[in-house]
């Protein structure tokens, strides 16, 4: 019985792990990410990816803000936060993501603004359903670290 | 031994604790490149901003060993901060980026860079880093490659090898005499002028040559400059082989007194590895056993016997493992590893993931609607969540873009399939 949870709990990951990498979601380089954790450093993965929420969300905002202007012009700019964005995507290995930025960046440089904002909503999209995997990952990580700590009371 | 002291500090010194300035103005890949670099035991240092990175350089000039550094980048770009910093300091720069195009690479170098990694990064990369700040280092204080088959007096040919070995592909053949801070290399070359000659070690494949030479020319007509001619061996002297002729001459004259008057002990000339054609020996030799090279006379030059001991000396330290063979199975080690760690998805290596360019439009009718229901697009799920073939493609509208991406989506989430089913 010890660990029992624990192991079910790790098939849980690995088939949403599975899942994501099927759906394109996320790429090999995630799985790099989960090789550079270890026992120094064991939380590292959730580290990364927090601080990539955190970036991105920001850029969207920028990319939003940009394209909301009455006035709006400054493609470059756009183009400037999108290759960032592009840039922690593919570090992470948020596939999807990347994929739809590489689209969008197509768009600035045609000074498209429809297109643009389609692209805008769609990376929101796809950025919003990676955010809600991976904590969902997250979370099933956290209670398998725990249930794989739990000791079960011996019975007599 | 001066020689291998010298040079076990300076492999042991490197990979480790290489100083490394990072400068990206991506909070992520900062974040992921510093994880890397504290794996792999270096010293790094971070900056977001190129301005406060080329501070920092020239406030600490000797406190840096490589900086790696992003091309894009807001306020101040890589190509900029190559071009001042390479003017104040001489330090390896890596420059990197999610662009690849060559117009981009063209640039980097022609500005100086060492080297250009295309994001997102691997571990590997950082692995080997530490041999630019090395081969840096080695051309700086101009060493002089040595061989183990060549000899020091030999200078215009160590010269010439040197050239070769400059770039740091091969493995075993750099020898390093000096370490990095000049004032020692300045001590070590006093000493390398001071110093014994240093012995030719003559190793199993080494001696198969000579011998496949002697045969060639025949006993009584091999004389050591045909020798030399016939092994074509760089760095090798016809002193070397005539020394060693000599001993081969021996060799087989007590291997024929031995077979004349019939005794089953055989004393054989002992190599590391078996001179071929030559019958196992039943003792095992100890490093100090003069009579490894057949019993001496006394009248024997004492000198011979401990040129000999020396190269055996030499023979083992070589095999077991002394700075110059670890030096080999480290880079060998690093070359054969996997870029890839995970065996299953390296068929991704290589396809178009990680290039700039734009991926083909084919959800049209969905996004098509969406622009014609304006602002609806959040309610139309362009991804069935559950879909077993899921091909990420967008509809903007947009002229013919490359279609690479699309092919070879399809192949990455074939293998993924494959691979995946194993989970379920």
């Amino acid at each position: 019985m010890l660990g029992l949870g624990a192991d079910l709990l790790w098939a849980d990951m690995n088939r949403l792990l599975a899942f994501l990498f099927h759906q394109g979601v996320l790429d090999e380089q995630f799985l790099q990410l989960q090789q550079l954790q270890d026992e120094t450093s064991p939380n590292f993965v959730s580290e990364v990816v927090n601080i990539y929420f955190h970036e991105s969300e920001k850029l969207l905002r920028n990319l939003r803000a940009l394209l909301m202007e009455k006035e709006f012009s400054d493609y470059k700019k756009m183009g400037i936060h999108l290759n960032q964005f592009m840039g922690s995507s593919s570090s992470i290995g948020a596939k999807r993501v990347r994929n739809v930025c590489v689209a969008f960046r197509a768009a600035t440089e045609q000074n498209n603004r429809a297109g643009c904002l389609r692209a805008l909503e769609m990376l929101e999209h796809e950025y919003c359903y990676l955010k809600n995997k991976l904590h969902e990952l997250f979370q099933i990580e956290q209670q398998r670290a725990l249930a794989a700590g739990v000791r079960y009371p011996v019975q007599n | 031994m001066a020689q291998v002291s010298s040079f076990e500090k300076v492999q042991y010194q490197f990979p480790e604790k290489i100083r490394v300035l990072v400068v990206d103005n991506n909070p992520t890949d900062l974040d992921f490149i510093k994880q890397i670099c504290n794996l792999c035991n270096y010293e790094v240092s971070t900056c977001t901003e190129s301005t406060q990175a080329l501070n920092l350089v020239l406030e600490r000039k000797d406190c840096i060993d490589l900086i790696l550094i992003e091309v894009h980048m807001p306020t101040m770009n890589g190509y900029e901060f190559l071009y001042r910093a390479s003017k104040e300091i001489d330090v390896p720069v890596i420059v990197m980026s999610l662009d690849h195009s060559n117009y981009t690479v063209t640039r980097a170098v022609q500005l100086g860079a060492c080297d250009f990694w295309v994001k997102p990064l691997r571990y590997y990369q950082f692995k080997n880093m530490w041999t630019h700040v090395l081969r840096k280092s080695l051309k700086e204080n101009n060493i002089q490659t040595k061989d183990y088959v060549g000899s020091l007096e030999d200078g215009e040919r160590s010269r010439k090898r040197g050239k070769d070995n400059s770039e740091f592909g091969s493995s075993s053949v750099v020898r390093d005499q000096s370490n990095s801070s000049s004032k020692e290399a300045e001590e070590s070359k006093h000493r390398v002028s001071s110093m014994k000659k240093p012995r030719v070690v003559w190793i199993a494949e080494l001696h198969s040559k000579f011998v496949n030479a002697v045969k060639k020319l025949g006993l009584h007509q091999a004389v050591p400059k045909r020798i030399v001619e016939e092994m074509n061996v760089p760095g090798l002297t016809r002193e070397n082989v005539a020394s060693h002729l000599q001993k081969y001459r021996d060799y087989l004259k007590r291997k024929s007194e031995m077979k004349e008057t019939q005794t089953q002990e055989h004393t054989e000339m002992q190599l590391p590895n078996m001179v071929p054609g030559t019958t196992e020996s039943r003792s095992i030799r100890t490093l100090a056993d003069p009579s490894v090279y057949g019993a001496q006379p006394p009248s024997n030059a004492n000198v011979s016997v401990g040129a000999m001991q020396q190269s055996l000396i030499h023979q083992q330290m070589m095999i077991s493992g002394n700075p110059a063979s670890s030096v080999s199975r480290n880079i060998d080690y690093a070359q054969s590893s996997n870029p890839n760690p995970l065996g299953f998805l390296q068929i991704h290596d290589g396809n178009t993931l990680n290039q700039y360019t734009a991926t083909e439009a084919s959800i049209s009718q969905q996004l098509q609607n969406s622009s014609l229901t304006s602002g609806a697009a959040s309610s139309v799920s362009p991804y069935a969540y559950g879909s077993t073939s899921p091909i990420l493609s967008l509809s903007l509208g947009l002229p013919n873009t490359s279609a690479t991406g699309l092919s070879n989506q399809n192949s990455s989430t074939d293998v993924v399939d494959n691979t995946k089913n194993e989970d379920h």
